[in-house]
């Protein structure tokens, strides 16, 4: 099934983002939660790139995970989106990601950037 | 290529021989699996250099930071790498890696340092070199230098732009020339291989793969390639959107000495890639993954010994032959990888068929499954007045959409054409590629780069990450010019079409067209050792009919020549553009498409298996009327010299009509011969005249037994074959298959009155199969369209009906001497009923094939569970209706044991891969699953309380109201037609199908309302209700103190990562120590008995076609009811949701609060608990429902379920359980635990037996 309860059709999938000091409110049904961690603490050596680790904390990746997710039946589809990003130091590179300002770097990146938007 | 000049270039004499390096590490991979070593940037971490440390005396004025810049130290601490790579290699590395991944000229770019990039790549291959040697002077066991190129940080065939698509911020002009400059440090610098790593995008790769052929070529000397992409998220996909094996295709040119994944977080997450890998690519895998990240306690959790245990994993599945770590690995990582690994044997290199193999993001493999390849034409700037308006008008948004549109109506590969003379086409198609490729429902096909330009060509082959086809080239401008087009070709990774076209002009005879392209096939195989599979061939279409003599035999000489072609030289393909053919009766599209269709018709036969064609304006041979169709062969095939005058004649009563629709409504078949009515009224499922027909036939024949097996039998043969190539959809054959009953019914009193007369014997059928749906099972819709469908193609069918008894199976089966016998069911008991039947086949000795079919079967759950019971015989999964009659044939014809060896193999296999999964699932204890329950805050929150408690009943519906709620899209689903309603009465391929299914169904709908064939009723109730622990107690009253009764749910044990929840129903519901005065309803709804009788009448009338359809539309009813009670409740009778207004879409979407979740489904997929459920609402004397001793609801067409009211509250799957579970569960529930393990069989993660220890 590529639609689902939640399916807004072409519409974008908005996305709340909840800052340092913000307050999360309660979910409803079809938001999905994502959480940002604080920065992963990785045995890499400084600047080394590693698609894998990029994957795990960029937003853009999680969010393409939660389409994916959903697609795959692994959740519940959704139609909006709850960022807590309350234990990120700086939202700004959050948001940047959100509104198309950071460069692209896989095929995915442009596929969230047609299905969300930053809320509000 | 590099700025430096020869003097600077290493010149030592003992040069690594690729030659001889790929034959050693083959060998050596042979014997065992060879370990290559661990990350580089993990070790450097570790040596805490300083700012100054990373300068050193030569780079301390630089006039940019260098801390970071790893590679850098190959020059500032030479040292201190090499001492990395030793250690690497003492602990087992069979190959280390130079630390050069980022030395290319666009990397290095951020440090300023684009000059020292050749230098870089020599002494980084030469300081691996001086370490492995070192080690190997020690020891004496040979060591391997892979020189490391990394992906650059920039991608050439996607945008870093999210909003500017067609952006690219290099080229792959700009990579290959990046490449090339460290490919030749790293061949000077002594590596043994190349390795293409970390690739985050296939195009940056096939333009390294450009550059290291190029840098070889001017060297003479070359070294073997590896490549390893990397695949970090859920879609399985790697950064730039292809899949594993789409991303084979398109680097399989380089011949790669190893293919592979690295980075990925821990080894699991690079699993079931590995082995996509391991089955597609015929050369080495090499997989090196992260070791890992931080769990969430905070620990590493692949410690050398974890990740060496997931490893291993790959080793003993077979999908290896070299392993390594990436980041995060160490040298006692390596170590204990390469001790696991080493108890294993290496993969075994498969063998892969020679075929045509494509991609796009997806993907193509030409097989002998696809008859024909239709390559989409409508983005051909020539074939499409519209696409070169919207080309030349700049319109590119709506250009795509014409792709779009050609991709999701089936086009298996799209043409791109920019050759207008108005527009700079090169251009243009580099602008309409790099849009395109940002589109992944379009990108995900192979595309055909067409032009007659080679710089054009040459342009969009740098464009895409894909294998592509190249349309054309071709020896017109002689021998050089043809063979240099080939190499390039070839050096982009594409296919290639070759058109027959040499020095004198285009081939128009049948031998120059074979001469041509024979000779092309000679320099392509054995001059630039192009894949003889990647070849395709164009005789040249050319226009027949033009009134010119010679021009009438270009028809014939083209298939003729396709003919002679794919006979001798092997693995060769056949292409043409079949609009020219008609080019003479421009205007007139009948003729134009009855011509075509019947060129592809002969071409076909004689080996055309491509062509650039518009599908959806294309006549279906068969349909085409008889007379046009033969004036079109006169024509095509050349057989009479009169042939054009007479096509033109009969052209002229076409002229005007719009194609393709010719034939509505037309009765011109009556005047025919009444063997040729008969098949027509077959085919095309019409009754109305079938009694006159048979009576006619029969006044013909000797015996009416001959009128079966003469034209009726040809007729049902014309109709298997048409379904069986996909020219026809299930309802039509089903309405096929009443027109035969229905002739047969009308033969059977003669036939009779003959046998009385002469006591001779029936008619001979092709086999008998025995169908049954099994005890405690009552649905048989699949079952009857199966028992059609092999009906239709001469099987006698027994068809013993719902809930059989395993005995009267095998009684049947023994008395009626049956070939087969074929099990159906749709609810989960009925699993365990099928393996009871297989067990009590081969007790009793039984071998005949036993056949499996039902929503809830699986081909893994017959290979499973039911195949290992019955021995003797063989068990067959047929996943639908279209499958049957080949299952069935092949097993009862001289294939047979080759078909059953086939089945098992694949059974063994899906075995194996079912158990390996199933292991790999880490479910948790109960104990913890219960502390991860979903607990939402009740404080805050008041549970609705419905407006009576207890049950009512509710009657007289009226069916008009409830047809609205109907859901069609399982509907089409019953008659294996897929897709979304109302989306597929559009659809291409199913859509004429579709259309006369849903035209029948909704004037039956309409008979079924006016007469009010059904009485649909329903029952509901609610019931105070409270949470303890994993269930829900109800109570008889709001004092809460007398319970009810209690329903038992179920709890996910899967292990949840962020932060999800492990559900159960009894979460759903305010717990008791809440204090919150929860409440929770049920129902059961049912379309009536009625649909049983009307459904009996339909069959005893020989129209299973209608019998079906009724019962299909009661399911829809029944379901229908459950909506609309549901909503009834949500508005009203609970009225939480009084304001909510949704249309019957939404309904559809269950875009509303609040669940109605029934048992025997994922949520609860307990069956028994609908006991409870029958009980509270008194079902059976409240509406007529009971429970089959399988828990199966009879009268078939009903709905149960439980109504939870919580905003939250969602469908989720409890997926596998536990044995802890299953102890508790019984234990709270007062049953057996082997009770509940027979129940919950298909859900159980373990083996049921009493020996067994509880989980934990």
């Amino acid at each position: 099934m590529t639609s689902g309860p939640f399916d807004i059709g072409g519409r974008k999938i908005p996305v709340t983002v909840v800052g340092p000091g913000g307050t999360m409110s309660l979910p409803g049904p079809g938001v999905a939660v994502l959480q940002l961690g604080p920065e992963a603490d990785h045995a890499h050596g400084n600047g080394d790139f590693c698609p894998a680790c990029e994957a795990r904390t960029d937003v853009r990746a999680l969010l393409f995970d939660l389409l994916e997710a959903a697609r795959q039946g692994l959740r519940p589809p959704f139609g909006a989106v709850l960022l807590d990003a309350r234990a990120v130091g700086d939202v700004e590179p959050v948001v940047a990601a959100l509104e198309g300002r950071m460069p692209a770097r896989a095929m995915r990146d442009h596929t969230v950037a047609r299905r969300f938007r930053l809320a509000g | 290529m590099s700025t430096h000049g020869e003097s600077a270039r290493y010149s030592a004499t003992a040069l690594p021989d690729g030659a001889e390096v790929r034959e050693a590490i083959t060998a050596a991979a042979r014997e065992r699996i060879l370990i290559l070593d661990g990350a580089m940037g993990t070790m450097i971490q570790r040596l805490n250099f300083t700012e100054e440390d990373f300068r050193s005396e030569r780079f301390k004025d630089w006039h940019l930071p260098l801390r970071g810049n790893n590679d850098l130290l190959i020059l500032t601490q030479p040292q201190a790498i090499e001492d990395i790579h030793y250690a690497y290699a003492k602990a087992g590395a069979d190959m280390v890696e130079t630390n050069t991944f980022s030395c290319t000229s666009v990397a290095q770019a951020d440090y300023g340092l684009e000059d020292y990039i050749y230098e870089l790549n020599l002494e980084g291959a030469r300081v691996a070199r001086r370490a492995v040697e070192r080690a190997t002077a020690e020891d004496g066991k040979r060591r391997f230098v892979a020189g490391a190129l990394g992906p650059t940080n920039k991608t050439s065939s996607m945008s870093t732009d999210v909003n500017n698509p067609g952006h690219r911020s290099i080229t792959f002009d700009g990579l290959v020339e990046a490449y090339g400059e460290a490919i030749e440090g790293l061949l000077d610098g002594g590596a043994d291989t190349l390795l293409f790593e970390t690739i985050t995008d296939t195009l940056n790769t096939k333009a390294g793969i450009f550059a290291a052929e190029k840098v070889f070529a001017e060297r003479g000397r070359w070294l073997p390639i590896m490549i390893s992409g990397t695949i970090t998220d859920l879609s399985g996909r790697t950064l730039s959107g292809q899949t594993p094996t789409a991303f084979w295709h398109s680097v399989r040119h380089a011949k790669p000495l190893t293919i592979g994944l690295n980075c990925a977080l821990g080894a699991n997450a690079m699993r079931t890639h590995i082995g996509e890998l391991s089955e597609a690519a015929d050369t080495l895998i090499c997989a090196y993954p992260n070791a890992g990240l931080p769990n969430e306690m905070g620990q590493y959790d692949e410690s050398p010994e974890f990740m060496a245990e997931q490893i291993e994993a790959f080793a003993r599945d077979g999908y290896v032959n070299i392993v390594g770590g990436c980041c995060g690995s160490t040298p006692d990582h390596i170590q204990a990888i390469a001790e696991a690994v080493g108890r294993h044997a290496p993969r075994q290199v498969p063998q892969v068929e020679t075929r045509l193999r494509l991609s796009g993001l997806e993907p193509f493999t030409l097989t002998n499954d696809i008859p024909f390849v239709n390559i989409g034409e409508r983005t051909n700037v020539t074939g499409s007045a519209r696409f070169r308006k919207l080309i030349t008008a700049g319109d590119y948004a709506a250009a795509l959409e014409v792709a779009r549109d050609q991709v999701s109506n089936g086009a298996q590969i799209i043409d791109v054409n920019m050759d207008e003379g108005l527009i700079d086409s090169q251009k243009v198609m580099v602008e309409f590629l790099n849009l395109l490729a940002a589109e992944p429902d379009i990108a995900r096909v192979p595309l055909m780069i067409d032009s007659s330009k080679w710089e054009v060509i040459e342009a969009g082959l740098k464009c895409v990450q894909g294998k592509a086809l190249v349309n054309s080239i071709s020896m017109k401008e002689g021998e050089e010019a043809f063979l240099h087009h080939a190499r390039l070709v070839r050096s982009y990774g594409a296919a290639v079409v070759v058109m027959a076209f040499d020095e004198d002009g285009q081939a128009d005879t049948l031998e120059r067209k074979v001469a041509i392209c024979s000779r092309a096939y000679k320099l392509l195989t054995e001059v630039v050792g192009f894949p003889p599979e990647d070849i395709i061939f164009d005789p040249n279409v050319f226009a027949v009919a033009t009134g010119i003599e010679e021009h009438n035999g270009y028809g014939v000489a083209f298939i003729e020549a396709t003919r002679q072609i794919t006979a001798t030289l092997p693995h060769v393909h056949i292409s043409g553009g079949v609009s020219n053919l008609s080019f003479s009766f421009r205007g007139n599209e009948p003729v134009r498409e009855a011509m075509h269709s019947v060129f592809l018709y002969h071409a076909i036969q004689a080996g055309m298996d491509m062509g650039i064609v518009n599908a959806g304006q294309l006549a279906v041979y068969e349909t085409i009327d008889a007379e046009l169709r033969e004036a079109c062969e006169d024509v095509i095939l050349n057989r009479r010299e009169d042939g054009t005058d007479r096509l033109l004649e009969l052209a002229e009563r076409y002229r005007g009509q719009a194609g393709g629709e010719a034939k509505a409504k037309d009765l011109s078949w009556r005047q025919l011969p009444v063997g040729e009515r008969i098949s027509h009224a077959l085919v095309n499922g019409i009754t109305e005249f079938i009694e006159a027909d048979t009576e006619e036939a029969r006044q013909q024949f000797d015996r009416p037994l001959h009128v079966i097996e003469g034209p009726l039998m040809e007729g049902m043969n014309v109709v298997g074959d048409l379904f069986g190539s996909g020219k026809m959809f299930l309802p039509q054959v089903v309405k096929s298959a009443r027109v035969m009953k229905q002739a047969v019914a009308y033969l059977l009193p003669f036939m009779e009155a003959e046998k009385e007369a002469n006591g001779d014997t029936g008619r001979k059928s092709a086999g008998k199969v025995l169908m049954a749906t099994v005890k405690g099972d009552v649905h048989d819709i699949g079952k009857n369209i199966v028992g059609v469908v092999l009906a239709c193609n001469n099987y006698e069918i027994i068809d013993l009906g719902v809930m059989v008894p395993t005995q009267k199976i095998l009684e049947t089966a023994r008395n009626e001497n049956v070939d087969v016998i074929g099990l159906s069911g749709l609810i989960t008991p009925s699993l365990d009923e099928m393996v009871h039947v297989a067990a009590e086949m081969e007790r009793e000795g039984f071998d005949i094939p036993l056949l499996i079919g039902g929503a809830t079967t699986s081909r893994v759950h017959t290979a499973v569970k039911i195949h290992p019971r019955y021995e003797r015989g063989q068990t067959v999964y047929v996943n639908d209706a279209s499958r049957a009659v080949g299952v069935v044939s092949n097993l009862l014809s001289e294939q047979k044991d080759k078909f059953v060896a086939g089945v098992r193999a694949e059974y063994a296999k899906a075995a194996a891969a079912h158990m390996r999964a199933e292991a790999e699932k880490q479910r948790l204890p109960l104990v913890r699953a219960r502390t991860n329950a979903f607990k939402p805050d009740w404080v805050g929150y008041t549970p609705p309380t419905p407006k009576f408690l207890g049950t009512r009943v509710f009657e007289n519906f009226d069916l008009a109201t409830l047809a609205r709620y109907i859901d069609w899209t399982p509907f089409f689903q019953t008659w294996e037609l897929k897709g979304r309603f109302p989306a597929i009465l559009q659809d291409e391929k199913q859509g004429e199908a579709a259309r006369q299914l849903y035209e029948d169904a909704q004037r039956m709908l309409s008979q079924i309302i006016t007469d009010k064939w059904f009485q649909p009723r329903a029952v509901i109730g609610f019931w105070p209700a409270n949470a303890v622990g994993d269930d829900i107690r109800l109570y008889a009253n709001e004092a809460r103190k007398d319970e009810l009764a209690t329903l038992f749910t179920l709890r996910q044990q899967l292990t949840k990562r962020d932060g999800k929840a492990n559900m159960a129903l009894a979460d759903f519901v305010a717990p008791a120590e809440s204090g919150k005065a929860d409440f929770v309803g049920g129902f059961v709804v049912t379309a009536g008995i009625e649909e049983v009788a009307i459904a009996e009448r339909f069959e005893r009338a020989n129209d299973d076609y209608s019998s079906i359809l009724v019962k299909a539309l009661a399911d829809r009813f029944a379901e229908a009811l459950a909506e609309y009670t549901h909503e009834q409740v949500r508005k009203d009778y609970w009225g939480y949701a009084a304001d909510e207004a949704l249309s019957a879409d939404e309904l559809i979407l269950e875009n509303y609060r609040g669940i109605r979740p029934a048992p025997g489904y994922p949520a609860q997929p307990d069956h028994t608990e609908k006991t409870t459920l029958f009980e509270l609402l008194d079902a059976e004397k409240a509406v007529g429902v009971t429970l089959t001793e399988s828990y199966a609801m009879w009268p078939g067409s009903s709905v149960s379920g439980l109504y939870l009211s919580h905003p939250d509250a969602y469908y989720f799957g409890v997926a596998k359980v536990e044995r802890d579970q299953v102890l508790d569960y019984a234990a709270r529930k007062g049953m057996a635990v082997e009770d509940v393990e027979r129940w919950l069989g298909p859900v159980l993660n373990y083996i049921p037996g009493p020996a067994i220890q509880a989980a934990e």
